[in-house]
């Protein structure tokens, strides 16, 4: 039984928002495994970002555990954490706000490897360019600014930036939420080449469960900071055991005019 | 059996004084009374500024070039905004994305909804402010005496989204105008809301022309469904002919890219992916505009632009529809 | 290229930008010839006094009380107020810069106490502040630059602490720190490139009220005694003012088209960055 590449046990995220104390993560556990990718599900407000950012080092836990390959990396500080980030990358949702307007796209995408001083000057930049390639970006383009790109072209951008340094996890938060349905299908499937070529594993967070089960291996539901039910996707879906994933089960319309209108959708009871 | 109490011919909206850039390439349809229109789209489709035309609520920075918008049989004056101020709310009723948008934060929502009702009628205080109050409770606000005094910031999302309904119905229009109303509400609020819409539909007999992206909102609220592509009408149909027998490539493409737990995911990648982008509205393409796109595409496409076949009342805009029904 | 290209259409498109320019143009083109043009020093009593612009050759915009040419005046002076003005706000940029970016990106205590010294200068009238730092330290122009500096730091600090407070939530920025940059690298590289435009405006209106204000110190008597500034110009004026109003009234024309034109070039520069921010930002 090899062990889990993210394994998070009782985490606690407290924090102060001018006079009031709120905890968004109350006592969260969890686990993913090597190639896997474990879909984080909830709605607005249930912790599912503070978790996110939490796991990358950008919010200190309050309490409990996050082991990344055996290492317990919570609450680490910036210094300490830094041999860890080549590992553990992140895609943002908004591809608007998530890469800086004044740099070109090859800088962006080979700023990590010069960061972490990985490879010389000119491999960097050539890795950049196979990196803009891989993620379906054009080569002729990599002295562009973000702003002359397309949203889902720039969630590419971000994909490539997150990769560069070809971590283990890849933490996605929302990356397709903001997309229309045609190109959220093709990042959906990019990364899920990459997943495939690179060897990684995803912890994917979203609102939208219909959207997780095409291609999430488990699915861990979220409700007000806590995790409510966990299970193969499959089953989560077809057999839900907990309230909350049922209510949202039953709330949700799916695309297909042959199955009954979701329950939370019929008027004729009234 | 058609009964149409909106109609739009051959919309054409450019940018001002550039009327080769065309945000709307002249799209017709209409809207029966008492039904649910859904328009489906994706960026650059034109369908958000197909619901300003008909409000008369174009920005400046567009104009209209062609086509007329008839509500009722007559015309709709909708670059003449003082006329439009009369149809607005009493006859045409408009709910957006953003509830917090469309609410004034220094006043409480009761106010806001009054100020509507006001605006079109000549009642006394008392009786505009008891309908208030009954609204309110039509569209399920609890406590609705006291909430009434409240201001936006206190309430959720979807509580604002309901007093957004409350004032776009207050008047008892004919049509209503929802541009994508659920979009920033969760899904449970947004089951809600879509609920309290039929129901209200149910009880008033107001059309609504339902502008989404979501095509699981669609299949299970709309009537008829018509779909735009990069400011055209791709195709139009009764929804459940649409879904089970998409005949434009593009719907086709969309249903097929659109996540959906039960059915086998498509061979190849996960979703089935429509490959490239929408073109930008300056490209003068004399063609189909989905032409780059298409895995039915030819020279003919590319030179003409398709006129619309009927099929009943499935229309399409393709010279290569799509003859294999759906699994 | 590109870059440059644009901002020459939006200045062509602008006039009053274009004219702000000029002005400015040639207030440099009159510091940077004013030897060539005027080979002794300004304060030569080079003629009769009191002669009107046009009476007398070779002081076409008159002579002053002790028969100086004030056209030279004029092309000397411009020489100081450029230098002053420009100085001044480089080294206020600097600190300004400084603690603004600290103060903003980390918060907490290191914002409360950057904050304080800020609001401690600021609090002080301008004016007043600067007569004292020369009262104090002597006037010369390194003291009168300096002084200007200590005056004019703490606004450019609350701007660009403002900004960073900002963009330090930016997406962009927290996914550097996923990356693993540091502090020091997040600050300078990636949030003060687009902290900039805000600062370069509000450079160019400062350079202005410094100006004015080194005129106002000359003019007070404030100013270094061994140059001709536009301000003793306007300050020997003073007892003429009744018959030979010229003296204060030409270096007085001068500060203003100075003045005016770096204002006019600020709002050039405004309009010019803000439209095409909001197209970067993607709005």
């Amino acid at each position: 039984m090899t062990n889990p590449l993210l394994r998070i046990d009782d985490l606690h995220v407290s924090f102060r928002v001018g006079k009031q104390t709120i905890h968004p993560v109350r006592g969260i556990s969890l686990h993913l495994n090597r190639g896997e990718t474990l879909a984080l599900v909830g709605e607005s407000g249930c912790g599912k970002t503070t978790l996110a950012r939490t796991i990358l080092g950008l919010q200190a836990p309050s309490s409990g555990v996050i082991e990344y390959d055996g290492n317990d990396i919570a609450g680490l500080d910036r210094f300490r954490l830094k041999r860890y980030r080549p590992h553990i990358q992140c895609v943002f949702q908004d591809p608007f706000s998530s890469l800086n307007p004044r740099k070109r796209v090859e800088q962006l995408i080979r700023e990590p490897l010069d960061i972490h001083q990985i490879g010389d000057k000119s491999t960097r930049l050539k890795r950049a360019h196979e990196m803009m390639e891989r993620v379906g970006l054009p080569i002729d383009w990599a002295r562009r600014f973000p702003h002359e790109f397309s949203g889902g072209q720039r969630q590419r951008i971000g994909i490539a930036r997150a990769l560069v340094m070809q971590p283990d996890l890849l933490i996605c938060d929302e990356p397709v939420s903001a997309l229309d349905v045609s190109i959220q299908a093709q990042i959906i499937n990019l990364l899920w080449e990459l997943k495939r070529d690179m060897g990684l594993s995803y912890l994917f967070i979203s609102h939208d469960l219909m959207l997780v089960e095409t291609f999430a291996d488990r699915v861990a539901m979220m409700y007000k900071g806590e995790i409510v039910e966990t299970g193969p996707a499959r089953q989560v879906w077809s057999n839900p055991q907990h309230e909350f994933t049922r209510r949202m089960i039953d709330a949700i319309p799916v695309p297909d005019v042959t199955r009954p209108t979701p329950p939370a959708f019929r008027i004729d009871a009234e | 059996m058609t009964n149409p109490i909106l109609q739009v011919e051959n919309l054409q909206i450019c940018v001002r004084k550039k009327p080769g850039v065309l945000i709307l390439r002249g799209v017709s349809f209409h809207v029966n009374a008492g039904e649910t229109l859904a328009i489906v789209g994706e960026s650059g489709c034109g369908k958000s500024m197909t619901s300003l035309a008909i409000m008369g609520l174009l920005p400046d920075a567009v104009e209209r070039l062609s086509g007329t918008i008839r509500f009722k049989g007559r015309e709709l004056p909708i670059t003449d905004n003082r006329a439009m101020r009369k149809v607005r709310a009493a006859e045409i009723g408009m709910v957006f994305q953003e509830p917090m948008a469309a609410l004034d934060p220094l006043y409480p929502v009761g106010k806001q909804v009054l100020e509507v009702i006001e605006e079109h009628e000549k009642l006394p205080r008392a009786m505009a402010w008891a309908r208030v109050i009954d609204l309110l409770s039509k569209v399920d606000l609890p406590n609705p005496e006291t909430l009434a005094w409240s201001y936006p910031h206190k309430l959720s999302g979807g509580q604002l989204q309901r007093v957004v309904i409350a004032m776009a119905l207050a008047c008892n229009p004919d049509v209503l105008i929802a541009d994508e109303p659920t979009t920033a509400l969760d899904v449970t609020v947004q089951a809600q809301i879509m609920r309290l819409l039929k129901r209200l539909q149910r009880d008033t007999g107001v059309a609504i022309v339902l502008i989404t992206h979501n095509l699981g909102l669609v299949a299970h609220t709309a009537d008829r469904v018509m779909v735009m592509y990069a400011g055209n009408k791709a195709e139009e149909a009764p929804t459940r002919d649409l879904f089970l027998n998409p005949r434009h490539p593009y719907t086709r493409g969309l249903l097929d890219a659109t996540p959906n737990p039960e059915r086998a995911s498509a061979q190849g990648g996960v979703l089935r992916e429509i490959p490239g982008t929408v073109p930008s509205i300056a490209d003068p393409m004399p063609g189909c505009r989905f032409a780059p796109r298409c895995a039915n595409a030819s020279d003919l496409c590319r030179a003409r632009f398709p006129d619309p076949t009927f099929e009943g009342a499935h229309g399409f805009a393709c010279h290569h529809p799509v003859t294999d029904a759906r699994v | 290229m590109d870059r440059l290209k644009s901002l020459l259409t939006a200045i062509l498109r602008d006039w009053m930008m274009l004219l702000g320019l000029l002005l400015l143009a040639t207030v440099f083109f009159m510091a940077a010839t004013a030897p060539l043009f005027f080979p002794q020093p300004p304060d030569t009593m080079m003629g009769p006094p009191l002669q009107w612009p046009g009476q007398y050759p070779g002081a076409p915009l008159g002579t002053d009380g002790l028969g100086r040419n004030i056209l030279s005046g004029l092309f000397y002076g411009a020489q100081i107020s450029l230098l002053v003005g420009f100085a001044s706000v480089t080294v206020a940029m600097v600190f300004g810069i400084l603690v603004g970016s600290f103060a903003g990106y980390y918060g907490g205590w290191i914002d409360n106490l950057l904050m304080r010294v800020t609001e401690l200068f600021q609090t002080i009238p301008q004016f007043m502040l600067a007569i004292v730092v020369v009262a104090v330290l002597g006037p010369s122009i390194q003291v009168i630059i300096f002084s200007l500096a200590v005056v004019s730091w703490p606004a450019i600090a609350r701007l660009v602490r403002g900004e960073f407070m900002v963009l330090r939530e930016k997406a962009y920025v927290q996914g550097c720190i996923v990356v693993g940059m540091s502090d020091m690298r997040i600050i300078f590289t990636q949030i003060l490139p687009n902290a900039m435009s805000g600062v370069t405006v509000m450079s160019t209106i400062m350079i202005a009220t410094a100006i004015l204000m080194e005129s106002a110190l000359s003019f007070l008597g404030f100013g270094d005694p061994n140059v001709t500034t536009w301000g003793t110009m306007i300050g020997m004026g003073k007892n003429n003012l009744r018959d030979a109003w010229y003296i204060m009234t030409i270096p007085g024309i001068a500060l203003l088209l100075t003045a005016l034109a770096l204002n006019l070039v600020g709002d050039g520069l405004n309009d010019y960055l803000n439209p095409r921010l909001r197209s970067q930002r993607g709005q």
